[in-house]
């Protein structure tokens, strides 16, 4: 013994159990992944398989390029058993053990304990009362089997209907941490085992994190139910969740502590809708999202909005009747004014913006385009402008009034299209009280979520209205900032 | 909050709250304000912001303080369940409620099959006009937070988005059993309620009990997934243990077998001592010590030396091997002392002027005084690093189980798969678990008087060129003396 001196050093823990982690030697079922993991990042490199964002690419090659052999045994419990039998004859008794590498031999994989039997009778030419045979105990690693995921869930092996129609599936959608763990082995499996990429494309969002930067974990008390959102939550209900977990005492308290700062007065009920467009509006981070779930609440802000101004809005169409093709109409009538043009303008644009970026994966863009074009064009703009065309009942202003109401309902139909991948449940509920639901003919769907997504006429924008729009608009701003500044106050 | 390279940020909270206002119809009757005053406080200017910011929560305190707030109604939903909503009689109501506008759709969405992928339909369709996607499926037992409602989100708006498109769509469902997890959690439920292990209940209770659990927090996913409006066909919902899938897991296994990529082997790989099973890469945490930490470990009895039980980590401990039939010590360092007693191998640099005398010679093991060759091993051994000479325990170390398979060394596994020491790390420890093995081996070691002359105590190694210059300190006998030694290597 010649002394000792502190060292700076990693330990391996054991994520489930806390243990520190002890390399040992034990006998395992592999599976070599060297031709799989290089089908894998050819599939890459030839562009048949997509990666989005395509940063991440450099991590597919560098684990699959330095590919191990894959350990798919788990000495546990609940799991798949693993279909492998050990087989010896009693005569052999002890002398055969399945734990000993030098009867590896008598190792039988088959389908089913009536196979293995017949092919351990055919391995040792024993007659079956001589035969012992025992399955191994072990369970087969957990991504084993969801590595199988998108063509076991279509039925394969068998060719079935679903596995005809839907496989390979179009797009995987997952967080970056299990590109590896997860993503390569649905791929290196798919390519071995039906010959095909299970999907063409992999959309990785980034991970969620608290709004410190902190990782969602339980002892810190920042894991967050949906439906604590969705619904609204006392303070006293998140921490007796906490309480009722299994967690020790000492992070039960900590965790308590978070929550009582984070959330003094609970959750408010924010909806799913604005669950959702909140949490989209995250995705244009980049690597870690940081959620404050406060902001996502301010969501449900614009959720209002959209209610208030569709109530409003309705009001001014109480004695207007659609027709099946009113864009085309409105196009044609020759009724439109500036605002008008621009109203559509702007809807076809922001339409476009939210189609394109959905195409592009790039959905918080798609979610602030859909936003602004409802609070910006819409409502500040367009629903202030037509009042006084609107609220007009003599018949000088007839095709006016009616290019407006026309406008108007259009702009909220399509926009709540629109916006319907992205917030379900209030655009269904404002759509179907749209007036006129139910008149509009045969291609009319009984649900939004059926419905056409917007598409774009390119005529029907109109950049010269636009112009002249943002125009008037910067005057009237700059008699506003006058009138403020020489503080003239508005004739009533 | 971080929005910086955010090509156009959304407005912060009180925004969109300043924004809803403006109609007059925000929730909780707040003071109406002017639209100047709002555009302020919108901008963040107003010294007020709190009267316009979202007043929320249920609890009692806030409510004495604002009277005027009045508690939500209570929602009954008028329609029955999985019929669609008749909006000629619910009326328009002045304020925007989330629980009674998102009530009903859901169910009858799901009612109607609209969420239904048509197989026949899809089949004769090119690429671009289909969306098919499976959900990543989360652990059965578990319950979804806000990360997985990201991936919802996401998911289900690109889902939606096809759909309306008119491409045939897709969005399987479903759940994984997530083998360590599951049976961990409900592990720590049987001992946190009846004081049992799974060792207790035997397999096949255990894995009943598991089903169990299943049944009763299994559908906790689905009502999350149904309140976030994903569109799933929910007619396709697949779990990783049903019998479909565990039929196509017992295939992939046999092809893999027939196509020759599967085979068991003996190596080294992780192993969770506590679940006694080897664990994936994904299952391990890591921790970083900049120095002397002493750790709680949940498996051992606690160590007797710390008042809190707890054992020593982040420490190099040096300790010597006597070189047979010769004077001279071999001096090795490790943070895993108690691992010595499986070392089958020193390794030295081969080309280390120090060593080169022992090249193909033996050190003697302490305790069980097992002849252990000295290897020479480029890979390993860092000849700046201490001594210059490693001990090679290849079945307790990636590294030395490399250098074990590069020069077929004896491969000694001490321990039993619960972390204690078995028969082959000798009698004196034989049943030590593994941390306690390491006081225990400390202490033994301390007791072995050197008899020897000398040690290398410290070296240095400085390379100029081609020259190699070492530099040792050495210390002879008990005596503090020490000298140094150069020896040039050229």
């Amino acid at each position: 013994m010649k002394g000792k001196e502190p060292n700076k050093m990693r330990l391996g823990l054991c994520s489930r159990s806390g243990d520190i982690l002890e390399p040992m030697i034990t006998p395992q079922w592999y599976v070599n992944c060297n031709n799989m993991a290089k089908r894998s990042t050819d599939a890459v490199r030839n562009g048949e398989l997509k990666i989005v964002p395509a940063d991440h690419e450099k991590t597919w090659f560098h684990w699959l390029d330095n590919i191990q052999d894959w350990c798919v045994s788990r000495q546990l419990w609940w799991g798949h058993q693993i279909p492998a039998w050990f087989c010896k004859t009693k005569a052999e008794g002890e002398t055969v053990q399945k734990m000993n590498m030098a009867d590896n031999d008598r190792w039988i994989v088959a389908r089913n304990e009536e196979d293995a039997k017949e092919k351990a009778l055919k391995l040792l030419g024993c007659t079956e009362d001589e035969l012992v045979l025992e399955r191994d105990a072990d369970v087969l690693d957990t991504w084993f089997s969801s590595g199988l995921f998108p063509f076991s869930v279509m039925g394969w092996p068998d060719n079935t209907d679903d596995f005809k129609a839907f496989y390979p599936t179009s797009l995987l959608e997952t967080g970056l941490d299990i590109l590896f763990f997860w993503v390569a082995r649905m791929v290196m499996m798919g390519l071995e085992l039906t010959d095909t990429l299970p999907f063409h494309t992999v959309f990785l969002h980034a991970m969620v994190r608290d709004k410190e930067g902190r990782k969602m974990s339980k002892s810190l008390g920042n894991v967050i139910d949906p439906l604590e959102v969705i619904g609204g939550c006392t303070l006293q209900a998140l921490q007796d969740r906490i309480a009722g977990g299994n967690l020790p005492p000492k992070e039960i308290e900590r965790a308590k502590k978070n929550l009582q700062d984070e959330f003094p007065v609970g959750i408010p009920e924010c909806g799913s809708d604005a669950l959702r467009f909140g949490l989209l509006a995250y995705t244009v981070q980049g690597k870690d999202i940081n959620l404050d779930v406060k902001r996502v609440v301010g969501y449900r802000n614009f959720c209002n909005k959209m209610w208030n101004s569709t109530r409003f809005a309705l009001m001014y169409l109480t004695d207007f009747q659609p027709t099946p093709t009113l864009l085309e109409d409105l196009m044609s009538s020759g009724k439109m004014a500036t605002r008008d043009r621009f109203m559509i303008s702007r809807l076809m644009k922001g339409s476009e913006a939210i189609d394109e970026n959905f195409s592009n994966y790039k959905f918080g863009d798609a979610q602030q385009a859909g936003y602004q074009l409802w609070l910006n064009d819409m409502c500040d703009v367009y629903l202030e402008l037509i009042k006084p065309t609107v609220q007009s009942k003599g018949d000088e202003k007839k095709d006016a009034r009616w290019a407006a109401q026309a406008t108007l309902w259009v702009a909220l139909e399509m926009q709540l299209r629109g916006l319907h991948p992205m917030m379900p449940f209030i655009t269904e509920e404002l759509w179907q009280r749209l007036p006129g639901r139910g008149t509009l003919g045969e291609d009319e769907k009984p649900t939004i979520m059926l419905a056409k997504f917007p598409e774009i006429v390119e005529s029907y924008k109109n950049d010269k209205c636009e112009e002249s729009m943002t125009l008037t608009l910067e005057i009237v701003k700059a008699c506003r900032s006058l009138r403020a500044s020489y503080n003239i106050q508005q004739r009533t | 909050m971080t929005e910086e390279g955010t090509p156009a940020p959304a407005p912060p909270a009180e925004a969109v709250a300043a924004a809803a206002a403006t109609t007059g119809e925000g929730e909780g009757g707040e003071k109406k304000l002017s639209k100047n005053q709002l555009k302020k406080l919108a901008k963040g200017k107003g010294k007020k912001e709190k009267k316009v910011k979202p007043e929320w929560g249920t609890g009692a305190k806030k409510e004495s303080k604002k009277k005027e707030v009045k508690p939500k109604e209570v929602f009954v939903n008028p329609t029955p369940k999985g019929e669609k909503k008749d909006m000629t009689k619910i009326p328009f109501a002045d304020a925007y409620d989330p629980e009674a506008v998102e009530a009903s759709w859901q169910d009858w969405w799901e009612e109607s099959g609209y969420y239904k992928g048509d197989a026949q339909a899809a089949m004769g369709r090119p690429d671009d006009e289909k969306f098919i996607m499976v959900i990543p499926p989360p652990n059965v037992t578990g319950s979804l937070h806000l990360g997985h409602a990201l991936t919802a989100a996401v998911e289900d708006t690109l889902t939606r988005w096809h759909r309306m498109k008119g491409h045939a769509t897709l969005y399987v469902p479903g759940t994984d059993h997530a083998g360590i997890a599951t049976q961990s959690v409900v592990e720590k439920q049987l001992l946190k309620n009846e004081n049992k292990t799974r060792h207790d209940l035997g397999r096949e209770e255990f894995i009943r009990r598991v089903w169990e659990w299943k049944g009763e927090y299994g559908t906790r996913i689905t009502t999350q997934l149904r309140s976030l409006g994903s569109s799933v066909d929910w007619s396709r919902e697949r779990f990783t243990m049903d019998d479909m899938l565990s039929k196509a897991v017992v295939e992939a296994f046999n092809r893999f077998h027939e196509k020759g990529l599967l085979y068991r082997a003996n190596r080294l790989g992780n192993w969770s001592c506590a679940l006694k099973s080897a664990i994936s890469d994904i299952e391990v945490d890591h921790i970083d010590l900049e120095g002397r930490t002493f750790l709680e470990v949940k498996t051992h009895k606690g160590n007797p030396d710390d008042p809190k039980g707890r054992y020593e980590f982040g420490v190099l401990t040096h300790f010597a091997y006597p070189v047979e039939d010769s004077d001279e010590q071999l001096v090795v360092a490790t943070t895993r002392l108690e691992t010595m007693l499986g070392d089958t191998a020193v390794a030295v640099h081969p080309e280390d002027p120090r060593y080169t005398h022992l090249h193909g010679k033996f050190v003697i093991h302490p305790f069980s005084g097992r002849k252990i060759p000295i290897v020479t091993d480029p890979v390993l051994v860092d000849m700046a690093f201490g001594t210059g000479a490693v001990k090679i325990t290849p079945a307790h170390d990636p590294n030395d189980y490399l250098c074990g398979k590069r020069h077929n060394l004896e491969f000694i596994t001490i321990l039993t798969p619960d972390g204690a020491i078995n028969h082959h790390g000798g009698e004196e420890f034989e049943g030590i678990m593994r941390y306690d093995a390491r006081i225990a081996v400390e202490k033994a070691l301390d007791k072995k008087v050197s008899v020897f002359p000398s040690f290398i105590y410290y070296s240095i190694v400085l390379a100029i060129g081609d020259i190699v210059i070492f530099i040792e300190l050495r210390q002879y006998g008990d005596c503090d003396t020490a000298c140094i030694v150069v020896y040039l290597h050229v």
